[in-house]
């Protein structure tokens, strides 16, 4: 039986009148790559707060490695919360930040640490003042890096990092995840960029579980039907048809449910649905009744 | 319970590294052009004069260490990096602890280095005892303080000054109404207690001191009349004082757990 990192149960969060989490419960196992998906302002900070003992929730049951996380050492020490707004001092160098880091956290890989400072180009002797808004996020990219935690959280962690260096940081979390001792939970906006490191999706939505699925089973929810807009609109005739956009003579229609409904019509090419695609459908709060569907 | 206390040390080193070097290079800079300054006016005399500084460099010290208390009290960053990087609220409460007593000890290190320091310039320009220089400091002489007692006494000083301004800084972060309320009472009080000092010197003040009266009287009692003893540990009541205070205050702040 797989370990289980993280377990919600009817977890709650209010601030003052307003829901930021409501009911959502969760199991996610360990040695995988997680991608919690949601627009802004859906509660995913605050759920990733949560799980990382910042705050506490309104009611409901959250447990990290078998116990609750708030003010608990034992289970804070296993978990590395990257944010998207660093906190520190600007004046704060960067060499004394990975050296409190490395009292902090007991698995911390100073050697690992110092190779992706090579990686990433960065000058530990700097400052964070010094730093560029794509640097400062590389930067924290290593503490969760080298952190080795076993659950390793980074909330929009590649803020103004350039491509090169988010194809590292890449690859490095793939290298990371390979080794099968570490759970990541990535939350981002980049999500045909990433979801290729998905394993499984979280899709959250003004602070409601939307979706919890395998990312494979998740882009079996829809396909693009291509062709010329005659045959398209034969095709897809009776489906249940999301978006249609016309080049010319030609369509390409967007639709939600099984592709065996439109396998076999002439004329038309039948392609899996994006990732970004099914997420901007399932958010979008005017088609809630098709998002129900998934 | 397992206090992880080094992250904070490390922190507190170098936080003070910071203060105690920018106040060296400002103030020292300043005392040294000073001196430089006395030793062109005095040049052609014998020079026996010798300038006090240590007054000033203590309550510079002091106000710079309550500034510093405010910034770290009001910025909510400063917690939430700690919270990010996994440590419990108790952890961080006594991190603080440390964070100031660190920083306590590298004022008492910059400002015995700075009065020594500044006494040797003098002594040797002006060709005067080292020892009679450092005996003038007004610091030294006003308590009749020895070197250790003064360590002592300052620590506990600078501790509290700057649990103060951490304390006074969460409050102004957060509740700006009751921050301007206190202001307004510290002013009447200090109002009071500067009106009333000039026809009753003690009157005013000793209604403030009241409440550690009982362990002045106790000390007094089993130590004799010694001020250096008896200001080190007022410091460090109010000191605990402030700092139980604030340990509500900042619970409250950090916890945000509505």
């Amino acid at each position: 039986m797989e370990q289980i990192v993280l377990k919600t149960k009817s977890l709650n969060k209010r601030f003052g009148k307003k829901m930021a989490i409501e009911d959502f419960t969760i199991e996610l196992e360990a040695g995988k790559i997680y991608g919690l998906l949601g627009r802004n302002g859906a509660g995913k900070t605050t759920l990733l707060k949560m799980i990382s003992g910042l705050i506490l929730p309104t009611d409901g049951d959250i447990e990290v490695f078998g116990s609750n996380p708030f003010e608990n050492t034992a289970v804070l020490e296993k978990v590395c919360i990257v944010l998207e707004t660093q906190l520190w001092e600007p004046t704060e160098k960067l060499a004394n930040i990975l050296k409190i880091c490395s009292e902090v956290y007991p698995k911390w890989d100073q050697e690992y640490a110092e190779l992706l400072l090579k990686k990433f180009n960065l000058d530990k002797s700097k400052k964070i003042k010094q730093l560029s808004r794509g640097m400062v996020s590389a930067a924290f990219i290593i503490v969760g890096l080298a952190a080795k935690t076993p659950l390793t959280i980074f909330d929009e962690p590649t803020l103004g990092l350039d491509a090169a260096v988010r194809e590292t940081f890449y690859n490095e979390l793939i290298n990371e995840a390979q080794e099968g001792e570490r759970t990541f939970i990535l939350s981002t906006h980049l999500i045909e960029e990433v979801h290729r490191l998905f394993e499984e999706v979280i899709i959250i939505d003004t602070g409601k579980l939307r979706t919890y699925q395998p990312l494979e089973k998740l882009r079996q929810s829809g396909y693009y039907v291509s062709g010329k807009e005659d045959d398209v609109k034969a095709a897809v005739e009776g489906l249940n048809v999301i978006e249609m956009q016309r080049l010319g003579s030609l369509a390409v229609c967007t639709v939600i449910g099984d592709k065996k409904d439109a396998i076999g019509k002439p004329g038309i090419e039948i392609e899996p649905i994006s990732l970004q695609k099914l997420f901007v459908h399932m958010t979008e709060h005017n088609k809630e009744e098709n998002s129900n569907e998934l | 319970m397992n206090f992880r206390i080094k992250p904070f040390v490390l922190s507190g080193i170098n936080w003070g590294k910071t203060g105690m070097r920018t106040f060296l290079l400002i103030y020292g800079g300043i005392s040294l052009v000073s001196i430089a300054f006395l030793y062109n006016l005095i040049a052609a005399r014998s020079g026996t004069e010798s300038l006090s500084y240590s007054m000033n460099y203590f309550s510079t010290f002091m106000i710079m260490i309550l500034i510093n208390g405010i910034v770290m009290g009001a910025s909510k960053h400063q917690y939430d990096v700690w919270l990010t990087l996994g440590m419990t609220r108790k952890e961080i409460i006594v991190g603080y602890i440390v964070k100031f007593a660190i920083m306590s000890g590298f004022v008492i290190i910059a400002y015995l280095g700075m009065t020594y320091g500044l006494a040797l310039v003098q002594s040797i320009l002006f060709k005067t005892d080292f020892n009679s220089i450092v005996n003038t400091e007004s610091l030294f002489t006003l308590y009749s303080l020895n070197p250790l007692t003064f360590v002592f006494a300052a620590f506990f000083m600078t501790f509290s000054t700057c649990a103060m301004g951490f304390i006074t800084g969460i409050v102004f972060s957060r509740w700006k109404k009751i921050a301007f309320a206190l202001i307004l009472l510290c002013g009447a009080l200090f109002f009071l207690a500067t009106t009333n000092l000039i026809n009753d010197p003690m009157g005013t003040l000793n209604l403030i001191r009241i409440v550690f009266k009982p362990v002045e009287m106790f000390i007094n009692y089993y130590l004799g009349d010694h001020n250096a003893v008896t200001i080190g540990i007022n410091n460090l009541i109010i000191s605990v004082s402030l700092m139980a205070v604030g340990y509500l205050f900042t619970i409250k702040r950090i916890a945000r757990i509505n």
